[in-house]
């Protein structure tokens, strides 16, 4: 009987059965090896140029245009964007969330590719030639180029403007929470609070300095990133964070380089505005039939009736205000950027109205002929510079700063406007011609709430088109709103003040 | 080696000479009426040595003086008797409805005497489903399984039930464990599996029954054993059945017909009458008020009275040490609404093999085949045919209407398209063209196969090893013929599907006795269980010719690949359990089970889970004698753990995937959230157990339990700063609290009369105790689900209705301060009263007689409180948004407020199609006929003596032949919280014949 038990115990040993565990996803890469070589850090370098398109275009210009007071809603809106227009966000804003989590997406993804690209550079047996790592090293500075761009976007919409005098003094304001790291977690703990604007900007700022080592010079345009760009944006930066010299100083850079001139004529204004082909161009988001930049103007012409731009429909017009800060007969941008439709809504008899046709789309993105697309490839243009440099040079309050303003804004002007004469400006109207043109130039382009707050212009929303088409038409004053009002910044969306107790207490005020 | 092979050898002769000794016994088996007892089995306890009873109940069998014999028959209580010096022993058997004898397997080990049972388990017997005219097994539980709610959502003959037992312990997984035989197989078993294989399916409940199961048993544990031979004489057993299927439907409003409806059209569109749009509408209500014209378009989409046809055939004995239950069966069900049909062919082979006094061996080998069509049913466009139901004017009809000189009419060929100039304000295809022009069909190959070894060295000790494979391979078929529709260009597509799971289990039980006081028995055990699936897909289009619907004559530029997946999982169990009862009046059990998975990381793989349970026999108890009404009384409490790991395969690990594009290049970028830290979720369960029976009429099994989950694997936000918007993770807790109560009762027994009813009812309450971080509640906008600390995870809201204001006819809501207002805002979501879409009420009840040969059975199941949001009441309540003969209204529309003054409750004609409020929410509760069968045994001296048949059974079963409801909708069994446009539950008429050699 015994043998039977040694038979027995042994069989049954044998059985004895155990299976390895490590069971990985089939047809996927695992985090932690996802740029081992040339061709992946090439791969991930697509990542950081993708959300150019969306930062250049679509919501991003166009919600923080309706609510800049330049354009009325008209009376068939169907509250569409209602909330954003009349200034009446709550904390569960729909966009909000989905600029907030879009952004903040977009961010950790670059995070990880500079990980990725910085454990690369380091890995002494990665086998890279020389040659590979310089280039590595120049996705290395893009990415950082497109976090500082991801930021910049979340800050000038949550978060209050920049001031220098009140950091001086110690009184902080709140920035955004800041993540340099890929870390997705669901612990609570690992989530990031608010930082004080003061180093939300320095983040910004640093990783634009850390972009200036890319290698690449700059040339019109560009689908790429180069040095060129990241003067640009560092002027723009700096504008905003009132450090004039600076922001004057990357802004002539960027002008003297001569890569870039200004338009000559309408053809070149046309090819501009509508092919997105010009040597204004210091970047230009790639775009082709299948696939295009983002879809920008609907909001603005809603052509969904027929479907070939001959009977608009839209939720938004230019204010009349705006139209006549333009010299309609002499600016070749104003047949660009407006043309006319007779519009019927809400059984109120059809009238004249001028609609923004700036963002009609470019031919070459429509799939079917006749029917709009609204798509025109997002830009970084080097009147930005003009305007950017005009600015900075008027607020330095110096003679030689006033006349450099004053010859930076005329040769802009000469290039917009036929048979233009210089025109002499002093030191108490530069700044008000100054804002017009920033407004005639980038009308549409989402420039308008930071250019507000930089100002500390407040929301007035002037007079309208036509009383009758346009929502309250003749009672539009009550939409006007001191700059300092709670709903000239974004609210932290309530999901994120949900999940993060890092951020108690730290939604904006008003919210 | 050469001693090896002698002892098998000598072991062999002990076995042949015990075979051959003993003296010769006969006798006469008979029932309480003293009616011989055909096919009772005799068998000698401890030896192969059995044989049965013959048409005079007569028997014959040789064993020692020493020996015990057994006699056992299905239905009777199980009998032993010492031979002593006896040469004639008869026997009289008493019929068991309770069956309270039989051993119950509660995870692994060689099962427990009911009476010996610790945990709360429910079985019931495979009579109960044998011979079921649906597919799907779990149907016939529902209501017979006290806390198991089962749901039929749909009459498609291949559609399967959903189960939930004791209320729901997660979010993300309810279903219960399968395990057919010993061994864990995919849940669908329940649908592949021939219903005549079935010996019993028991369900375990508690954590004393279930923690032996570990990680996967928190939704409990559904144990399902096949039949096995064990009769001497073989029984051969062939049945016929054959039956239709019709639609049940209990929609709680009448809809229109023709004429009304175009007199209400005519009423909420006057400008029909004026408009020159409205002259085809016109001239169309000229037809139908004349002819008083109308279409049953329910009728045309679910009224085919479907074939379902079956055969079945079972050969069971055992002889020479070896039993055998072999089986073949076929099922054919059609489905009620155009290509929806079942086949399946069932083959089964259960082998056990004494091979050596020491080793027992065995085979269970299952293999079916499978072919099915599922109709274009779900979602709510007129293109599928469930929609016909409400989105089908009954004035508009699906076939040409040739009009005869003298005004007389009739039907002409069925349109293939519905057209603007037929009255279809959505000009389409007829959706039934379009499934003649889709032919399509799923085949499924499955296979069962479990091997086990057993060896038993000295008495009490049992080793066994267990080997199972439960695979299954399928292929899914579509065409798209080149029609109109598609101008004529065809496509096929073929999808392949490949699924199996290997387990191996070994055990090592010992049971011993000390003083024949302390019985102790002793089990370890080690599990490992590998599952692997794989998909491929791949189609063409541009077929032109309708001949040659091949892939190679497709466009072969345009070869789509539709899929290619890979998945595996694997898990590591080691379990023990030791289990004592002092003198069978004490009993304790405690199990511990060790469980890894490849769901998780390193280093959370492994999770532990144990219970200790108790149970008193008190009738065991001296101080119970004088009690002798009471014929049993038990009590017992248990508590333990059990888990769910149920995140998907590969939830830890973050991935890096296919990024956007840019410039002509496809990116790489982060795809899926690393998730290192989860882990399985908890269910911890308290369990306490009264059963007895009294009288010997009376039983009752009373239990009541708390069940809490904690850990709870959930999809929460994520803050945006780790750059994703959700992700899983362990949060919250949530507790279900209940009591489940069955109750039978044997009203008469008489001689040739024996009636019994049983009774169950289950209370479930469901409470979500916690959630993530300081959220409290969510509420998903659109939806009337609501997810809130304090209420049940079923509980519903959504915006009540206030009514309808008597001056406009305006909708009224409450706002969320109790005031009424005409604005309709979805921020105005309330709870309603604790009205829930998952009842807490559950339970069944029936009866059961027999009268000579005449039995009757009959078996209701009820659901209580349950309420569901009928979505399509918002078309044919709603006329906003709808178009002249785009809806089918219902008749109580004639009640929709029209003028000032009218007090009504539905609003006017423009209240907002979007404005979804409680005004739809409707009953759910239900009481079901689930099964009435009536058979007759034909007398056995019909075929006289020693006839080639030696039984016979005719019977008709019906199946959900009653249901009571107030539901509006469709079929109140639909599990879901909202319903719209489903495939309704099918209604059963078989007949059948059962023939025994």
């Amino acid at each position: 009987m015994k043998k039977i038990i040694i038979i027995a115990v042994s069989a049954l040993t044998a059985l004895l059965a155990s299976c390895n565990m490590d069971k990985f996803p089939h047809g996927a890469i695992l985090e932690e090896e996802g740029v081992k070589t040339m061709q992946d850090a090439a791969g991930f370098r697509v990542g950081l140029y993708t959300p150019m398109k969306s930062l250049l275009g679509g919501a991003r210009y166009t919600m923080e245009e309706i609510r800049g007071g330049m354009f009325h809603a008209m009376v068939d809106y169907g509250n569409v964007n209602g909330s954003l227009y009349r200034w009446e966000m709550t904390s569960t804003e729909p966009t909000a969330e989905s600029l907030w989590y879009g952004d903040y997406a977009a961010i950790v993804s670059v995070n990880y590719t500079i990980d990725a690209y910085k454990k690369l550079l380091d890995d002494e047996k990665s086998g890279l030639s020389e040659e590979d790592k310089a280039t590595l090293q120049d996705y290395y500075a893009e990415a950082h180029l497109t976090r500082a761009m991801l930021y910049w976007d979340l800050v000038t919409k949550f978060c209050v403007a920049y001031d220098p005098l009140v950091h001086e003094e110690g009184n902080d304001k709140l920035g955004l929470p800041l993540q340099t790291a890929y870390n997705p977690s669901s612990d609570v703990t690992t989530y990031p609070g608010r930082s004080s604007l003061l180093d939300t900007y320095k983040l910004i700022e640093d990783d634009l300095l850390t972009a200036l080592d890319m290698s690449a010079e700059g040339q019109a345009n560009n689908n790429y990133y180069s040095k060129d760009l990241v003067k640009a944006l560092l002027a723009r930066l700096y504008l905003n964070m009132q450090d004039y010299p600076k922001a004057a100083s990357y802004a002539e850079e960027v002008i003297l380089s001569n890569r870039y001139t200004l338009a000559k004529d309408d053809a070149e204004l046309e090819s501009l505005f509508i092919s997105d082909i010009s040597k204004e161009l210091i970047f230009v988001v790639y775009g082709e039939l299948n696939d295009p930049p983002t879809s920008t103007g609907s909001l603005f012409i809603n052509d969904n009736k027929k479907g070939t731009g001959e009977d608009p429909d839209p939720f938004y017009i230019p204010s009349k205000t705006l139209l006549n800060l333009y010299d309609k007969a002499n600016d070749m941008r104003y047949p660009l950027f407006f043309q006319t439709h007779e519009i019927e809504a809400a059984g109120q008899d059809p009238e004249d109205l001028e609609l923004l046709w700036k963002f009609v789309g470019n031919p070459i993105y429509q799939k079917t002929t006749g029917v709009l697309n609204y798509v025109n490839a997002g830009k970084i243009r080097i009147s930005e510079m003009y305007l950017t440099l005009a600015e900075a040079a008027a607020m330095l309050k110096t003679d030689v700063g006033l006349q450099k303003a004053s010859n930076r804004l005329n040769e802009l002007r000469a290039s917009r406007i036929k048979n233009y004469v210089d025109e002499e400006y002093d030191s108490s109207n530069i700044m008000t011609h100054i804002k017009a043109e920033w407004s005639r130039e980038f009308v549409g382009e989402g420039f308008r709430m930071i250019n507000l707050k930089r100002w500390k212009d407040d929301l007035t929303h002037g007079e309208p088109q036509s009383v009758s088409l346009v929502y309250n038409g003749s009672e539009l004053s009550q939409y006007d709103k001191s700059i300092t009002h709670s709903r000239a910044i974004w609210p932290i969306p309530k999901r994120e003040m949900d999940v993060n107790p890092q951020m108690k207490g730290q939604q904006n005020l008003g919210y | 080696m050469r001693k090896i092979v002698l002892s098998i050898f000598a072991t062999l002769m002990f076995c042949v000479g015990a075979v051959a000794q003993g003296q010769r016994i006969s006798g006469t088996v008979v029932d309480e009426s003293g009616a011989p007892v055909l096919g009772a089995t005799v068998s000698v306890v401890g030896t192969t040595t059995a044989t049965i009873t013959d048409f005079n109940g007569q028997y014959e069998i040789r064993a020692d003086k020493k020996a015990t014999l057994e006699f056992s028959y299905v239905g009777m209580a199980t009998q032993t008797i010492a031979v002593g010096s006896r040469t004639t022993i008869d026997v009289v058997m008493r019929a068991d409805a309770h069956q309270m004898e039989e051993l119950i397997v509660v995870g692994y080990g060689s099962g427990v005497a009911a009476k010996s049972l610790v945990g709360s388990v429910s079985s019931v017997k495979g009579d109960k489903v044998a011979n079921t005219p649906v597919a799907n097994v779990a149907d016939v539980l529902q209501g017979k399984i006290p806390g198991l709610q089962v749901f039929t959502s749909s009459g498609e003959p291949a559609a399967g039930s959903s189960m939930m037992m004791r209320g729901a312990t997660s979010f993300t997984a309810m279903e219960p464990l399968v395990i057919l035989d010993g061994t864990p197989v995919s849940g669908s078993v329940l649908n592949s599996l021939n219903s005549n294989d079935i010996e019993n399916v028991v369900l375990l409940k508690d954590a004393a029954s279930t923690s032996i199961y570990g990680s996967r048993a928190a939704a409990g544990v559904m144990y399902v054993t096949t039949k096995r031979g064990s009769a001497a004489k073989s029984m051969v057993q062939i049945r016929m059945q054959g039956g239709f299927s019709t639609k049940v439907e209990n929609r709680g409003y009448q809809l229109m017909d023709g004429p009304e409806q175009m007199l209400f059209e005519e009423k909420i569109w006057p400008e029909l009458t004026i408009d020159s749009k409205g002259d085809s509408w016109r001239s169309k209500k000229k037809f139908v008020m004349d002819n008083d014209f109308t279409f049953d378009w329910t009728d045309y989409a679910f009224g085919n009275n479907a074939p379902v046809k079956g055969i079945d055939a079972s050969v069971a004995g055992a002889a020479n040490g070896i039993s055998y239950y072999i089986s073949a069966g076929y099922l054919d069900t059609d489905g009620i609404a155009k290509c929806s049909r079942n086949t399946r062919y069932n083959f089964r082979s259960n082998i056990d093999v004494q091979a050596k006094e020491w080793l027992k061996i065995g085979a269970n080998i299952s293999l079916n085949y499978q072919e099915y069509d599922a109709s274009l049913t779900g979602g709510f466009t007129f293109g599928s045919v469930d929609s016909f139901v409400y989105a089908a004017a009954p004035y508009n009809a699906p076939y040409e209407i040739i009009r005869n000189a003298d005004g007389s009419w009739e039907y002409g060929e069925e349109l293939t398209y519905l057209g603007e100039e037929d009255g279809f304000p959505n000009p389409q295809y007829n959706p039934h063209y379009i499934l003649d022009r889709y032919p399509c069909n799923t085949t499924n190959v499955g296979l069962n196969g479990i091997l086990y070894e057993e060896i038993k060295p000295i008495p009490g000790l049992t080793l066994k090893a267990v080997q199972a494979i439960d695979a299954s391979d399928g292929r899914s078929s579509g065409t798209v013929l080149p029609s109109d529709f598609n101008e004529y260009s065809g496509q096929r597509g073929e999808d392949f599907s490949r699924y199996y799971r290997l387990s191996a289990t070994n055990t090592i039980e010992y049971k011993f006795s000390i003083d024949d006081l302390h019985n102790w028995t002793l089990l370890a055990g080690q599990e490992a269980n590998v599952a692997k699936s794989e998909g491929f897909g791949v189609g063409v289009i541009g077929l032109t010719d309708e001949r040659v619907i091949m892939m190679g004559a497709g466009d072969l530029t345009q070869v789509q690949l539709a899929g290619h997946s890979i998945s595996e999982e694997v898990f590591n169990s080691v379990f023990g359990r030791a289990s004592y009862n002092y003198d069978g009046k004490y009993h304790i059990d405690a199990s511990l089970r060790a469980d890894g998975s490849s769901h998780f990381a390193k280093g959370h793989r492994w999770g532990t889970f144990w219970s200790i349970g108790g149970m008193w026999n008190v009738k065991g108890e001296e101080f119970m004698l004088p009690y002798d009404y009471i014929n049993d009384l038990r009590l017992k409490a248990s508590y333990g753990t059990t888990g769910n790991s149920d995140i998907g395969l590969y939830a830890p690990y973050g991935l890096i995937g296919v990024g956007g594009q840019y410039d002509g290049q496809i990116g790489m970028g982060v795809a899926t959230p690393s998730n290192e830290g989860i882990t399985w979720e908890t269910v911890h369960t308290l369990n306490v157990g009264l059963s007895g029976r009294l009288f010997n009429r009376m039983s009752f099994d009373l239990d009541v339990y708390n069940r809490v989950t904690k850990d709870m694997l959930m999809d929460i936000p994520y803050s945006a700063t780790t750059g994703y918007g959700s992700g899983s993770g362990n949060v919250g807790s949530m507790r279900n609290r209940g009591f489940e109560l069955q109750l039978s009762y044997d009203l008469v027994q008489t001689h040739n009369l024996l009636w019994s009813i049983y009774g169950n009812v289950a209370y479930n309450d469901n409470e979500v105790l916690d959630l993530y971080g300081d959220v409290t509640d969510i509420v998903n906008a659109g939806s009337a689900t609501r997810l809130a600390v304090g209420h049940s995870m079923f509980e519903l809201s959504t915006v009540k209705f206030a009514g309808v204001d008597p001056r406009d006819g305006s909708a009224l809501y409450y706002d969320l301060d109790g005031n009424v207002t005409k604005q309709w805002s979805d921020t105005y979501s309330t709870w309603l009263d604790g009205k829930k879409y998952m009842a807490a009420w559950s339970g069944g009840f029936g009866t059961s007689l027999m009268w000579g040969n005449l039995q009757v059975a009959a078996d209701f199941s009820w659901i209580g409180d349950r309420w569901v949001m009928v979505n399509e009441m918002r078309f044919t309540h709603c006329p906003e948004g709808a178009a002249p003969g785009m809806m089918h209204f219902s008749k109580d529309m004639h009640n929709m407020w029209m003028e000032p003054g009218d007090i009504t409750n539905i609003p006017n004609k423009d209240t907002l199609f979007e404005e979804l409020s409680d005004r739809y929410l409707s009953n759910a509760s239900f009481l079901r006929l689930k099964n009435l069968t009536v058979s007759y045994n034909i007398p056995g001296h019909w075929f006289g003596r020693g006839a080639f048949i030696q039984g016979a059974r005719v019977y008709a079963i019906g199946r959900n032949l009653l249901t009571i409801t107030d539901f509006m909708g469709v079929d109140p069994e639909y599990m879901s919280w909202v319903t719209q446009g489903v495939y309704p539950n099918t209604r059963q008429y078989t007949f059948g014949l059962e023939l025994s050699f």
